[in-house]
């Protein structure tokens, strides 16, 4: 239940701003999802060869394909139901198949165009066309902050393509609802540092400093009798202080017990980079931070299938049970949504052999924890998985749903802007009610 | 195109038939959506278009199909359907209502008793006026005119412990004065523009053409006040008088150190060095300040400061932003072109003229002609989704960019919302919209780019013959490696049609299939992205190797196609790759498009100007004329109601921080309207009447006494006018990202005030920002540029900025913004206290002020140089505590001040 005076009081320290009707809105019901875990497959995944089991693209393999002069291509990949639920998952994902009881697996997705940067921002935004704010923002903007110390949204090394920061923007909203970035796409986690966090004095010498800066600070606003901005300005630099120790405890992952760090696969070399950014991601939401997206790259296989797609799954394999199972264990994931995706689909047909196209008619993504329906499957693709024909979900629909899980009504959840009240879903969205608890 | 009008007594029957009868007739008129307009004319009876009936209305289940999904922009779909139409309430009457009652109402009720909230608590919502009158469990919250039934005056009191609101246990109680204000405004029948609830969410034309922003610009007499002595000019009277009105007075003048520091950040963005302190402070002259201002007007970094303001407004980057964020080598060409019409005064009428238009303005020489054309630049700076793959929804969206740009920028008017429907709010029609893209799918946007993968939509430059004396810049080369460039592009568009002949259909079939897949669609791509970059490469060179003299701009289209571009698909320059027909390659109207849809073609709409704001006023535009050159015209003249008032109020806004109308860039009916109507019709006649001189304009507002107020906390004051709307005092405000780097330079003495021509994104050339495989400069070579020039001449560039800046809320380039944010947050703190530039500066400046013997005089030199005052005896105590004497201990102590309060705000 969120506590409409609490978080006015945080909105009033300047750590939240708060998009009080959809918030309102959010009383009615009960909601005790607190925070979201974003995990992005940058590229497109296969839906065909991992969560959407399609017998007769198999037994049709090599026959022509939808699209003129195409042919198709069957998944060289044994499905197996799993779990009480008995969810169709691939066996390139063996580790996360013994949480199928765990997910909700939507596998009517369709987003609108085929191309990669426009996609991903629709993803991201809502809109593949103008700049508008992230989910995250939108998010952070509906919620406010969880911590005193942290940054409400984080963003784990995000693509410098495809939009870049936009994916992870404020837009028109307060500029304090952007993604803190944490590293980049081109290189590996471990080392990646939040900008300015290092102290370049001693500590004693830097709190001498700030005493006598926010000593100056307090006289003039002494003199000033009154002024909001002078305390927003003390306030900061309080913040900024402890940020500089918090962040980097959040980041300490080797306080982390050996059993856990093995948990999400960080000592072994190929699921490491992934692990350390799934584990880094529970220790932030559990540290109080609202949203944290966490990409991974590249899944865009238009050739070498058959080595480059188990490479990629196998990266993230291991790395996303643990992190499912670890916010199970301390009870953090009811509290936390967890969603599972990327920008669009892949043709059931071929390309070149060993690769398969772009298809935005057609994807899946998962979501597990706070709020949703665990081992649950929601909408269908056609028999080759080219196109969704029933439970069809559009990033709209997707949006609003989060929005949703997490107590925020996206018809409500607006801000004024240009002359007129914009929302995430735009005019579009209608919440997937059937995959929320 | 249908369109129904339902004259108001219809209407009323309508009503009289209950509220299932109105929800049936939204019904309806949902339905019929966007192809047809629901008009219903109210017999010209006043209402007023509140923020609260403009809500979006969710239609439930929202519409998911779109015939363009591309093109959705927000659908609403309700009309205005007045309850209270039969009564009538004075201007005055509602501006009471506007100033005293809805702010209260706003702030302390609408939290539980609103549409907005989501919230009726009792039954009770205070956010229309039926609501009030309707009431809640306990019965009508406002009897008009009868003060002792209403509830919600009692309810105000807290004279009934049941009755408590705010409510008793939030320990809240409103001043009795506000319950008198109450009070007053039931008497007078309780006026109320609310109409409607948001469900019937509403808006009517009538009504928005009686908006304020388009009746002409008056000249107002000049008010008398009680108090004759304060008001130095006649701006000073109207602030004066509306002060007056409420029983306000103005706090005291401000200190000489605050005025002499506000006037030279306001004016050049640079604070007065020791010397320049000095002077101001001894001199004895009475005219010493008007001496000052126009010695800081003449000065060049007036320009760099000012054309900083405008570049906000003009979304101005050298990127193209969106998808594949692609570099613009020559847009800073039109940086300075605004510097230098800043500097020049040049007069805002032409500036227009100029930016809409320069192409097709006269010009006496080649020098002049190239300035004309760099000066469309505006047009030409927008982002762009280059990786569109439809050329003709490619096209549209450029159009409707420009349009968004030209009509945010002069006129304060978003008509970009007209692109898919009439205007919610505005008298502007989809026809309006559709008229004005006509103008702007005739006209040719050069902006460069080379074509390639994930760049679709590549344009060409426009060469400027070497007697104009334009500088080009980027690297020289050699006239071998010239036309060694050129055989490389030989061998890869030879190789690119082999392979190409190798995949097509026919000849795959006849093949064994192996030299099909010889060459991947990957290796093709890649290849053809060479070719481009080496077409767009050999573009840029003269054949000796030198940089040719390019510029961004725009030009009219041909009126009819040569013959040659008729025969295949692709058109365009040797630079627009393999850009095929967007539909659009000649002077011709646009064809109106349903819901906005390129899909959806109706009849075409004659190239012109929008039928209300231009008066009906026919414009002639020739057949061989895109028609740009009228429509600037037409902006530009003293006639139009919104041009003038739009940039006096952004200047108003540059140097108080808020603007007479608060949102700069909206003027229609969905803006804020002018806390000081008459002031801003007295600048703006003034204005034109000084022949649209910004200088003039800047010079009477700064040489007025109200300019010249403390910063200084009043209480009683502040009570009445929390806000600081009518000017009882200066805002103390927190500097921009621009000044607050360029202040940081000239406390260090760091500052390079000669630029380096063009810029660094200029010299890198063209390709992509960031990017994977092939880029033309990287993000942390914007993030962390270096170079000491000011921050104008810093690299801009979309999705990526030099931190010093983003890190104070620079201006997003995707849009016109008049107004930035100011935000107070942890990440500038740490900037401020870790960062590598700050340190660096603090260094120098720490060095700087240990030339002076003793830590008093090292002290003083110090806060001149951060804050342009001497310390107080509390500030050198402080600071003398901090222990040793030694560099880090200055550097530190030299850090605090530029961290401090007092060096982030102006007062």
């Amino acid at each position: 239940m969120l506590h409409r005076r609490t978080l006015l009081q945080t909105a009033s320290l300047g750590f939240g701003w708060l998009g009080f009707s959809a918030l309102a809105a959010a009383e009615t019901r009960q909601i005790s999802t607190k925070r979201v875990i974003f995990l992005c497959m940058k590229g497109a995944p296969s839906h065909v060869d991992t969560f959407d089991f399609k017998p007769k693209l198999n037994a049709d393999s090599g026959q022509p394909g939808t699209r003129p002069g195409t042919k198709l291509l069957g998944s060289r990949w044994k499905f197996q139901q799993h779990g009480q639920s008995g969810q169709w998952i691939s066996e390139l994902f063996p580790q996360l198949a013994t949480c199928a009881d765990d997910l909700c697996i939507l596998r009517g997705m369709q987003t609108e165009i085929p191309a990669h940067p426009q996609a991903y921002l629709q993803l991201h935004t809502g809109s593949s066309q103008f700049v508008r704010p992230s989910l995250g923002a939108w998010t952070h903007y509906g919620l406010g902050s969880l911590s005193g110390n942290l940054p409400g949204f984080v963003t784990i090394t995000p693509a410098s393509g495809f939009g870049g920061a936009q994916n992870y923007g404020s837009a028109f909203l307060p500029a304090h609802h952007q993604g803190t970035r944490l590293g980049t796409d081109k290189r590996p986690i471990s080392g990646a540092e939040v900008s300015n966090l290092k102290p370049r004095q001693t500590p004693a010498a830097q709190r001498k400093e700030l005493d006598l800066l926010q000593s100056l600070n307090r006289a003039k606003l002494a003199r000033e009798e009154f002024d909001p901005q002078v305390e927003g300005l003390i306030e900061s630099y309080e913040l900024g202080y402890r940020m500089q120790s918090a962040m980097p405890e959040v980041m300490e992952l080797e306080q982390e017990s050996p059993a856990t760090q093995r948990l999400y696969g960080i000592d072994e070399e190929r699921t490491s980079d992934f692990g350390r950014k799934c584990l880094l991601a529970r220790r932030m939401v559990e540290a109080g931070v609202r949203f944290v997206e966490v990409n991974h790259g590249d899944w865009d296989h238009h050739a070498n299938l058959g080595t480059a797609l188990p490479a990629s799954c196998d990266a993230v394999d291991k790395p996303l049970r643990g992190l499912l199972t670890d916010l199970k264990s301390r009870g953090l994931l009811e509290e936390t949504l967890v969603i599972w995706g990327g920008e669009f689909g892949r043709t059931p047909h071929a390309e070149g052999g060993d690769g398969r196209d772009h298809n935005v008619k057609a994807f899946t993504t998962w979501m597990a924890g706070g709020g949703v329906r665990a081992g649950y499957s929601h909408g269908v693709s056609d028999d080759y998985g080219y196109e969704a024909v029933d439970g069809v979900v559009s990033i709209a629909d997707w949006h609003a749903t989060i929005l949703h899980l997490i107590g925020l009504d996206h018809r409500t959840l607006t801000y004024q802007h240009a002359g007129r009240d914009f929302r995430l879903t735009d005019v579009k969205g209608n919440v997937v009610k059937q995959i929320a608890t | 195109m249908k369109t129904i009008q339902i004259p108001i007594r219809q209407t009323m029957k309508i009503l009289a038939t209950g509220a299932v009868a109105i929800v049936l007739f939204i019904r309806v008129l949902t339905s019929i959506g966007h192809t047809e307009t629901a008009e219903i004319i109210t017999d010209g009876k006043q209402l007023s278009v509140t923020r609260e009936s403009m809500l979006p209305v969710d239609t439930e289940p929202a519409a998911t199909t779109q015939a363009s999904p591309l093109l959705a922009m927000h659908q609403a779909n309700a009309v205005v359907i007045p309850e209270t139409t039969d009564i009538t309430f004075s201007a005055e009457q509602i501006a009471y209502f506007e100033q005293q009652i809805r702010p209260v109402l706003v702030k302390h009720c609408y939290e539980c008793h609103s549409d907005e909230a989501g919230v009726a608590s009792g039954g009770l919502r205070v956010d229309t006026r039926s609501g009030l009158l309707k009431g809640g469990i306990t019965g009508p919250a406002v009897v008009p005119e009868n003060p002792a039934e209403s509830l919600l005056l009692r309810a105000i009191r807290q004279s009934d412990p049941e009755l408590s609101m705010p409510p008793a246990e939030s320990g809240e109680k409103l001043p009795a004065s506000i319950a008198a204000k109450f009070e007053q405004w039931i008497k007078m029948g309780a006026p109320d523009p609310r109409a409607g609830n948001v469900e019937n969410a509403v808006y009517d034309t009538e009504a928005a053409k009686a908006w304020w922003a388009y009746q002409p610009v008056s000249s107002p007499p000049v008010p008398d006040t009680k108090n004759q002595s304060w008001p130095k000019t006649d701006l000073d009277r109207f602030i004066l008088a509306a002060l007056e009105q409420q029983g306000m007075q103005p706090v005291a003048d401000a200190e000489k150190s605050s005025l002499l520091r506000r006037i030279y950040l306001d004016l050049t963005g640079l604070p007065p060095t020791p010397a320049e302190q000095e002077r101001f402070l001894s001199s004895t002259d009475p005219q010493a300040f008007e001496r000052l201002v126009d010695d800081l007007l003449s000065r060049p970094q007036f320009g760099e400061r000012w054309g900083r303001h405008w570049l906000d407004v003009a979304r101005y980057a050298e990127t193209t932003g969106r998808d594949v964020n692609l570099t613009m080598p020559q847009a800073w060409r039109y940086r300075d072109y605004v510097i230098h019409s800043f500097n020049e005064d040049v007069p805002f009428d032409r500036f227009i003229l100029e930016q809409i238009a320069g192409d097709l303005l006269k010009s006496s020489d080649e020098a002049e002609r190239a300035m004309n054309l760099i000066a469309t630049g505006f047009l030409a700076v927008g982002p762009k989704g280059l990786n569109e793959t439809d050329p003709r929804q490619f096209a549209v969206e450029l159009a409707d960019e420009q349009i968004g740009a030209v009509s945010q920028a002069f006129l304060g008017m978003t008509i970009s919302c007209a692109r898919c429907h009439d205007h919610e709010f505005d008298p502007i029609t989809q026809r309006d919209y559709t008229a004005l893209a006509g103008i702007f799918l005739s006209t040719e946007t050069h902006y460069g780019t080379p074509g390639g993968v994930r760049a679709r939509n590549a344009s060409d430059l426009v060469e400027i013959p070497s007697t104009a004396g334009l500088v080009a810049i980027g690297r020289i080369i050699s006239s071998d490696e010239y036309a060694q460039k050129k055989r490389q592009l030989d061998q890869v568009e030879d190789r690119l049609s082999a392979a190409l002949r190798a995949r097509a259909p026919r000849n795959r079939q006849e093949s064994d299939g192996n030299d099909a897949m010889a060459m991947s669609g990957f290796d093709i791509v890649r290849m053809m992205t060479r070719a481009q970059q080496l077409k767009s490469e050999l573009a840029a060179f003269n054949s000796d190797g030198s940089p040719k003299p390019l510029v961004m701009a725009v030009s009219d289209k041909p009126v009819t196609l040569p013959q040659s571009a008729r025969s295949g698909r692709r058109v365009g320059g040797p630079n627009s790759g393999s850009r095929t027909s967007s539909g659009f390659e000649i002077i011709a109207d646009c064809p109106l498009f349903l819901r906005g849809s390129i899909e959806s073609e109706s009849d075409r709409v004659p190239r012109g100007l929008p039928e209300f704001l231009s008066g009906g006023d026919e414009i002639l535009i020739p057949a061989s004329s895109s028609g740009r050159l009228q429509l600037a015209e037409w902006i530009a003249t003293p006639e139009n109601s919104l041009t003038s008032r739009v940039i006096v109020n952004r200047v108003w806004h540059w140097l108080f921080g808020r603007g007479l109308v608060e949102s700069v860039d909206n003027f229609g009916t969905s803006g804020t309207p002018p806390s000081n109507a008459a002031l801003l019709d007295h600048l703006a006649s003034e204005f034109v009447a000084d022949g649209w001189s910004v200088k003039s304009l800047i010079r009477r507002i700064v040489l007025s006494r109200v300019y010249q107020l403390g910063s200084t906390h009043d209480p009683a004051s502040y009570a009445l006018d929390p806000d600081n709307k009518l000017l009882w005092r200066a805002n103390a405000r927190r500097l921009d990202a621009e000044t607050i780097r360029d202040s940081i330079l000239a406390a260090s003495g760091q500052l390079q005030l000669t630029p380096e021509i063009g810029s660094p994104i200029a010299r890198a050339g063209d390709g992509p920002l960031g990017g994977e495989r092939f880029q033309a400069i990287r993000e942390e070579e914007i993030v962390s540029v270096r170079g000491n020039f000011r921050s104008i001449y810093l690299p801009i560039a979309r999705n990526v900025q030099p931190e010093a800046l983003a890190v104070f809320d620079f201006a997003d380039p995707s849009s016109v913004l008049g107004a930035r944010e100011t935000t107070i947050v942890p990440p500038q703190a740490l900037y401020l206290l870790n960062g590598e530039f700050v340190d660096q500066q603090s260094q120098a400046m720490a060095r700087r002020v240990m030339q002076e013997p003793d830590f008093n005089s090292r002290f003083e030199l110090a806060c001149q140089l951060a804050w342009c005052r001497d310390p107080f005896a509390e500030e050198s105590r402080a600071a003398r505590s901090l222990t040793g004497n030694d560099l880090p201990a200055w550097t530190s102590l030299c850090r605090a001040l530029l961290s401090s309060a007092d060096f982030l705000f102006v007062d």
